[in-house]
């Protein structure tokens, strides 16, 4: 048995007919997709856990891969570090199929231990996969079967189904603590701060590697984040700047300006490696001197389209408040012909026709008043805000006009 | 902008040696070509820089990057000699690694004096690293007497063949010879001999053997040189 995950382990298979677990994969690109999550999964395991083994943990709405830091083992003998790690995955997003019932309504979920490897195997066992199930089976001990039916050679036989079946055990629901197997306690971080393109990264530290064993990361809320490394024949340190903090949600707001943490390079070189797709963003948490969390978000888009939209309306909202400031301080900074040449003023205007609108407001045209010039539509391309100097009182005199040449003044 | 441009005159003064190189993959591949031994000594001279690696007193590995390939190259003294580990400065030189179509790697020499580090600054896209690489004394290198008055045999091949020229460019030898040679230390050659276009052979009246490889830097189409010196086996009879 796994030492592990030891103190979890249910023995009664009782349990495993009364759960259901069931996935399917119909889309090429899915499965390949799955596949990259897999072997992410098994290379994680493969370096830092103990026994190669990790938990998978499935509820009604997301799947998840667990290496919780009980699990994981020791650098060498000093103990020089764990890595651990918590994946979720949305079903509904990757499988064309899912279904997850636990043993009872109010434990909807089923917590197993599975070496992904065996899964890996499975996944890569055939070239031209059509459909792939996976699901939850009782043989002589708990198994998570995957059936994977290949495109047939000819197109007149039917096509062949291949099983596998990768022997898993059951975490007990009923031997967990509230604690065990949950999502890290990211509000624990002093600073966040997103790390740079992952290929750089990746490239540092594999050099640094081969210089020493330790590198200390060293991150400011100003946007900096630095490796060092100081080894007997060297000290190299690279500093990268202009980086995006992240807020942290702390109550007792202990502020830290600057956080240290000191990552065993073998580690570190491990987990990027591991990485089987490409991430849009790595966020790095910092406790300092205690932890680096890294939190890596891949598929972003595949959030849904709500979230999407109301975060594009933020940045329009964002922008056009931009560009109204820069409009200001132009407005003060430069000289009437700076701006006719900008677009946000028109010179030498005069008054066309001028009649009586709706609600008994004037409305003015206006004309250049420079013979044979035409105004051009870029002169004016965004409807800005009026502005009407009074300078005798009654009687216009100076007009500002912002990038409207029909201008109603009442 | 006229501080900028005495910031950048003064820039060398506290230092013996202050070099800066715009692609620092030049100083990387040919540090590589005779990376056949961990240490080297990098020797500044009037000429250009020096990267020297020995094996057994009996062979050697000479890097040489002319001051010509250089954006800046300052030196106090007349010969800067000093002894580093000549793996940890590739690794260095390295550390942003190569993305095609990107700018390439600035890199910035410095070295202060005896007993402080050479100091490597290297920019990339605005990420900066700075090298600090532990100098020790220089040792002596052998004098393989090379001179140009000993020299008998001298072939030029060229590596780069166009199909309707020959092998060889010039064929200049005097007389006989037969000496043998470690194949070991033959083999340190080939990385010089990969990223060459000409090859030259010499060798002298006592039998040393000197290669001595053209190679071109196409960014700034010059030429950096990389030689190699071999003593012959003494024959035991």
């Amino acid at each position: 048995m796994s030492p592990a995950f030891e103190n979890y382990l249910s023995l009664d298979f009782f349990f495993v007919e009364a759960m259901k677990f069931g996935v399917k994969l119909l889309d090429s690109s899915n499965i390949e997709y799955f596949t990259q999550i897999v072997s992410t999964v098994s290379k994680l395991c493969s370096k830092t856990a103990s026994d190669k083994s990790c938990a998978l943990k499935l509820t009604t709405d997301l799947v998840y891969f667990i290496l919780p830091e009980f699990a994981a083992n020791n650098l060498g003998s000093g103990g020089s570090g764990r890595t651990s790690f918590w994946m979720s995955l949305d079903p509904k997003s990757l499988f064309d199929f899912y279904i997850c019932e636990g043993k009872s309504c109010e434990e909807n979920l089923i917590m197993l231990e599975i070496q992904p490897d065996n899964l890996l195997r499975a996944l890569k066992s055939s070239p031209n996969m059509k459909m792939v199930r996976i699901k939850l089976t009782k043989r002589q001990t708990p198994c998570i079967t995957v059936e994977i039916d290949l495109h047939s050679i000819s197109s007149k036989t039917s096509s062949r189904t291949i099983t596998h079946d990768i022997p898993v055990k059951v975490i007990s629901s009923s031997k967990l603590s509230s604690t065990d197997f949950q999502e890290p306690n990211i509000d624990a971080a002093h600073l966040s701060i997103q790390i740079p393109p992952i290929k750089i990264v990746k490239h540092m530290v594999e050099r640094m590697k081969c210089l020493s064993e330790f590198v200390f990361l060293e991150a400011t809320d100003q946007g900096t984040l630095t490796f060092k490394i100081d080894a007997d024949a060297a000290s190299v340190c690279t500093y990268f700047r202009n980086l995006t903090n992240l807020p942290i949600h702390r109550q007792n707001a202990d502020e830290y300006s600057l956080c240290t943490v000191r990552l065993s390079l073998k580690r570190l070189s491990d987990f990027i490696n591991a990485l089987q797709f490409q991430p849009n963003k790595i966020i790095c948490n910092f406790v300092n001197n205690k932890y680096a969390h890294f939190f890596v978000i891949h598929n972003e888009d595949l959030m849904d389209t709500s979230k999407f939209i109301t975060k594009q309306l933020e940045l329009i909202e964002l922008e056009k408040y931009a560009e109204i400031e820069e409009s200001k301080e132009l407005l003060n900074s430069c000289s009437l012909q700076r701006l006719q040449i900008k677009g946000l003023c028109l010179l030498k205007l005069k008054i066309d026709q001028k009649f009586t609108g709706l609600y008994g407001r004037t409305i003015i045209v206006f004309i250049t008043a420079v013979p044979n010039k035409t105004i051009n539509t870029q002169h004016f391309s965004s409807v800005f805000k009026m502005v009407l100097k009074k300078q005798n009182t009654g009687t216009l005199l100076g007009l500002q006009l912002n990038k409207i040449i029909r201008g109603t003044t009442k | 902008m006229n501080t900028t441009l005495i910031a950048r005159s003064n820039e060398g003064d506290k230092y013996l040696l202050f070099a800066k190189l715009d692609n620092a993959k030049i100083l990387y591949n040919l540090a590589k070509s005779v990376n056949f031994k961990e240490h080297a000594v990098f020797c500044a001279l009037d000429s250009g820089l020096k990267i020297s690696c020995e094996d057994a007193k009996s062979t050697q590995g000479i890097a040489f990057v002319h001051t010509d390939l250089f954006q800046e190259y300052l030196i106090k003294e007349d010969c800067v000699c000093i002894k580093i580990n000549l793996s940890v400065l590739i690794e260095c030189l390295n550390i942003f690694g190569s993305i095609a179509n990107s700018i390439p790697t600035a890199l910035k020499i410095c070295y202060q004096g005896y007993g402080h580090p050479l100091t490597l600054l290297l920019e990339d896209n605005g990420i900066i690293t700075e090298c600090n690489i532990k100098t020790m004394e220089a040792d002596s290198l052998v004098n393989f007497e090379f001179d140009f008055d000993k020299i008998i045999n001298k072939i030029i091949i060229k590596v780069d063949i166009p199909a309707s020229s020959d092998y060889i460019e010039s064929f200049d030898c005097k007389k006989t010879q037969v000496n043998r040679y470690k194949v070991n230390f033959i083999r340190n050659s080939l990385k010089a001999l990969v990223s060459s276009t000409k090859v030259a052979i010499r060798i002298t009246d006592s039998g040393v053997m000197g290669i001595q490889f053209l190679i071109p830097i196409t960014e700034l189409s010059k030429m950096a040189f990389v030689e190699f010196y071999f003593c012959p086996d003494e024959e035991i009879e």
